[in-house]
């Protein structure tokens, strides 16, 4: 497998104080390969969402590259770098705001047309209708204006502006979570039959991990700002490592009162810490049910524990 | 079983520029004493409108109860005034929220909040007061009472706030606790410390929770009953094992269908189209336009709600005896 | 209806109809004006501009005076059929003065709100959207020129040129583009964030074009409440500065000019006052209302969805 963007030792860190930093992606390094679909899952606040726009190129990282297809995404003045927006896009989490409310659904496509084609009035029309047919909408609604549309649609919609660049590459940032169930099967199974037929790669921000579970090849977990474990999803699902998989995996919410019970769940003590104090030894220690010595000094680093199963922790 | 709530055809209208929303259309079920009952459904389904009009804390305007009884205690609660729903609010009946950051007032220490509920609702000396808060505190789990007792909300992680808030949901004794997509804002390993903390509450305390999520896996985690919600109408209700197991209606299917279930791999099938404008709901049941069994009568006439087996009620025309002979 | 057991039968697969019928189809600005109807206010106010705006057209050609025509025979008569209003200390026709009056005070409303609405967006819109040490400069320059004293300019810009419209007009423009930057500038940097914003830039639009299409667009709830709250902010303050003798002189007509005129002979003949004043109130009142129906027409909450 090839491997589409390698992502080398990303830290992006803000500013929220005279002395004070949040280290929101804290050095990860991983790779995606070609046609798969990664899903990165945390909590809110893990830092996820900040590593999907940083790989778009929507905010600077504070150190590290990343690389698209060999190119480093952002190094300026590069002419390569120009085209990249034709490879790269993102689907947004709120169908809500992530349209131009002034904007028709035809013009807010149309103007993503604009920019990749010099094509003539007439191609753009064409394209406008076949690019809201490839995403199940009626041609007719291109006049109506995104309040006019329902959260689905609307997710629709973003998807087709994101489509009519012919990315290679969509960065989708939980695009389910504004959405309610019934809705959301219909943009997982939208974005499956798009990955199909045009051999998209993902990187599939969430959550919900029985909906990343559903749809992705592999998952990485991210825990304040670092991955702690990346693995293919039925090793990661079957066999977790890093305790913080364990106990997440165990407080998923299942649809049958008679596989839950709460005996099985894995009840973790405290919250995920905001306050990013430099502290020694693994992020999630004082969460950790087996914590040890160790843990408090010295912080674990990813390291390929079985083929292709990577986890930060100093116990498997 | 007692009774301690119960629901009488209860009709809600909003009023918009648009028109007339028609946001409950008849809404009847009953409450048993120390059971958790859950309400699924949709966004714009009514679920949190029914919480808030047992309540009496619908805004009005633009919402209007047009008929109905919410029968508690023996008395109907759309009838009383707002004086006498205070006292009913923060004491038998009290309800917590999704968004912890707007239901605490952030200028008000916790301690001074929960002594606010308790000066309304309990008889204790005064000197008791502070100790009963310090209890309620410890009961919702959060850790070193008196701390917390001193803090200000936002000094508080959102965990510890939505702990926060059922402990003033507590200091009033409640015998029913409304809780309206209480883990919603919150991380799964979190939200998992609070449904927790539900159950243990039910099972020391005896209260009744009446429980409005939209994740068909909490209400199947936690509650006995399960109330599923379409367009204003509870379209199906039974125990959580006939609405899991063996779901009578075809909009319960469809939603257990579209959501992934850990070792399955076929492709979802969600529920096409989209729920229905209710300023001018379908005529017939609202859900014919998406559902993929429906006949000709449900066009025309709103389906009545039939038992099936037990408590296990569903509201299709598909239970009817003439459906069965077709099929 | 009785129920049959034909009525059982599965529906035919064409009457499933899956995008069940959605609202009209109706833009922005339709929604903004039907709301904008149903405040009565409003509504009362915009009649009130229209007429005033017609008045100023056609009022100084209808009683057949001009508004410098003096005819000392006839001072200071009070209204009658040959002067509607009246006439002034010089027998000139009042009706026709006030009028004329208009035309000028309405025309510095207008193009004050006119100018300040084009600096004010694209200042305050670049500044917004540049953001960082550019946007630092931009808002210090705004500062420093709200910090001097309003009288001091005219008082300058006067010492300049001679009183009169120019020297109003520049003090007006000086001044009053620096609220509209604020504002648009605060709106841009909260739309900025936006991700509809994001995704134009994901998309490799153009900065010129994000800012014209995506960016202002949507900050013009608050931009034309301010424009149309301009209006009577400079028509008053042209009345003030008139009314202080630093503004349009005789025998030009403000109502400004009109009103300090009217002063002198108040004690005897109060409708050189009273009509001047009452127009400057109405124009006050009428450009307010409809500010206010606007803001609530284009306010989201408002009741859609």
């Amino acid at each position: 497998m090839k491997k589409l963007v390698q992502i080398k030792n990303l830290k992006k860190y803000f500013k929220t104080g005279r002395r004070q930093v949040r280290k929101a992606v804290n050095d990860i390094t991983f790779d995606i390969y070609r046609g798969e679909t990664l899903g990165l899952v945390g909590e809110s606040g893990c830092g996820k969402t900040t590593l999907g726009k940083i790989i778009v190129r929507l905010y600077k990282p504070t150190s590290g590259q990343v690389i698209y297809d060999g190119i480093d995404v952002h190094k300026t003045g590069s002419p390569h770098n120009i085209a990249l927006n034709k490879h790269m896009q993102m689907v947004f989490q709120d169908p809500y705001a992530s349209l131009n409310p002034r904007m028709t659904a035809g013009e807010i496509i149309g103007e993503a047309i604009d920019i990749h084609s010099q094509g003539q009035k007439g191609f753009k029309r064409e394209r406008v209708i076949e690019l809201l047919q490839t995403v199940g909408l009626h041609p007719g609604l291109s006049g109506r204006y995104p309040h006019e549309f329902s959260g689905g649609q609307r997710q629709r919609i973003a998807i087709a502006r994101a489509l009519a660049v012919e990315p290679d590459f969509i960065v989708c940032d939980e695009p389910l979570t504004a959405l309610d169930a019934s809705i959301q099967a219909q943009i997982v199974n939208l974005l499956e039959d798009l990955q199909k037929q045009k051999e998209l790669t993902y990187l599939f921000i969430s959550h919900d991990l029985s909906m990343v579970r559903h749809i992705c090849n592999r998952i990485a977990v991210m825990y304040l700002g670092q991955v702690v474990e990346l693995a293919s999803k039925d090793e990661l699902f079957e066999h977790p490592l890093h305790p913080y998989t364990q106990a997440v995996l165990s407080a998923i919410p299942a649809p049958d009162p008679d596989l839950e019970t709460t005996s099985r769940r894995v009840i973790l003590p405290g919250e995920a810490s905001n306050t990013f104090k430099l502290s020694s030894g693994c992020g999630f220690n004082s969460r950790c049910p087996k914590a040890e010595a160790r843990c408090r000094q010295t912080a674990p680093v990813l390291s390929e524990k079985g083929s292709g199963h990577w986890a930060a922790c100093h116990l498997s | 079983m007692t009774q301690l709530l119960s629901v009488k055809d209860l009709k809600v209208n909003f009023k918009t520029n648009l028109g007339e929303v028609q946001a409950l259309q008849g809404v009847s079920f009953d409450l048993v004493m120390g059971e958790v009952t859950a309400v699924v459904g949709e966004s714009g389904c009514g679920k949190s409108v029914t919480a808030l009009s047992i309540m009496k804390l619908l805004p009005t305007p633009p919402g209007c109860i047009v008929s109905g009884q919410v029968i508690f205690d023996g008395q109907d609660l759309l009838l009383k005034n707002e004086k006498e729903m205070r006292k009913i609010r923060g004491g038998s009946i009290a309800m917590i929220f999704q968004e912890t950051n707007t239901s605490l007032n952030p200028t008000l220490k916790v301690g001074t909040q929960i002594m606010e509920v308790l000066q309304n609702h309990s008889e204790l000396p005064a000197s008791e007061k502070k100790q009963r808060a310090l209890e309620v505190i410890s009961m919702a789990g959060l850790p070193d009472p008196e701390m917390v007792y001193k803090q200000y909300p936002h000094q508080l992680s959102g965990g510890m706030k939505q702990r926060a808030m059922i402990a003033m949901a507590l200091a009033g004794g409640p015998r029913l606790l409304i809780a309206d997509e209480p883990t919603t804002a919150l991380d799964v390993t979190i939200q998992a410390q609070i449904l927790e903390l539900l159950q243990e509450l039910k099972q020391n305390l005896g209260t009744s929770l009446l429980l409005i999520t939209h994740d068909l896996g909490i209400a199947a985690g936690i509650a006995s009953r399960v109330m599923v919600m379409y367009a204003g109408k509870i379209v199906e209700s039974g125990t959580a094992g006939d609405i899991f197991h063996d779901p009578g209606h075809p909009y319960t299917r469809g939603l257990l269908d579209s959501i992934p279930r850990p070792g399955q791999r076929q492709k979802l099938s969600p529920i096409p189209g989209r729920p229905p404008d209710l300023i001018n709901p379908p005529q017939g049941c609202a859900f014919w336009p998406r559902c993929g069994q429906a006949m000709l009568i449900c066009r025309e006439l709103p389906p009545q709600a039939t038992n099936l087996a037990g408590s296990h009620q569903v509201c299709c025309w598909l239970t009817h005896r003439y459906a069965f002979n077709n099929y | 209806m009785e129920i049959k057991p034909q009525m059982f039968q599965p529906l035919p697969d064409e009457l499933q109809a899956y995008e069940n019928t959605s609202p009209p189809a109706h833009g922005y600005w339709k929604d903004v004006w039907s709301r904008f109807k149903k405040h009565k206010l409003a509504m009362t106010g915009l009649i009130i501009i229209g007429l005033l705006v017609l008045m100023s057209v056609i009022g100084p050609c209808m009683s057949g005076h001009t508004y410098y025509d003096q005819d000392l025979s006839m001072v200071n008569r009070a209204p009658n059929s040959i002067y509607w209003f009246g006439t002034d200390a010089l027998g000139r026709d009042l009706f026709t003065r006030v009028w004329w009056g208009a035309r000028i005070s309405l025309f510095i409303g207008l193009l004050t709100s006119v100018t300040c609405l084009v600096i004010g967006v694209l200042y305050g819109g670049i500044s917004g959207y540049l953001g960082g040490r550019a946007d630092e400069i931009m808002m210090r320059l705004v500062e420093v020129l709200l910090s001097i004293p309003f009288l001091l300019y005219v008082i300058l810009l006067i010492i300049l040129f001679e009183p009169g419209l120019k020297a109003i007009f520049l003090a007006l423009g000086l001044v009053c583009w620096l609220n509209m930057a604020r504002i648009v500038r605060g709106q841009v940097l909260s739309l900025k964030e936006r991700e509809y914003v994001l995704a134009a830039r994901l998309l490799g639009i153009s900065k010129w074009r994000i800012l014209s299409r995506h960016l202002i667009p949507n900050a013009m709830g608050p931009i034309i409440v301010t424009a149309t709250l301009l209006v009577p902010e400079a028509i008053f303050t042209e009345a003030f500065l008139s009314f202080l003798g630093l503004g349009v002189s005789s025998p030009q007509a403000s109502w400004g000019v009109l009103a300090s005129e009217g002063m002198h002979g108040l004690r005897n003949y109060p409708w050189q006052l009273f009509f001047p004043a009452f127009l400057i109130s109405l124009t006050m009142f009428a450009f307010n209302f409809v500010g206010d129906g606007l803001r609530d027409a284009m306010d989201p909450r408002g009741g859609l969805t």
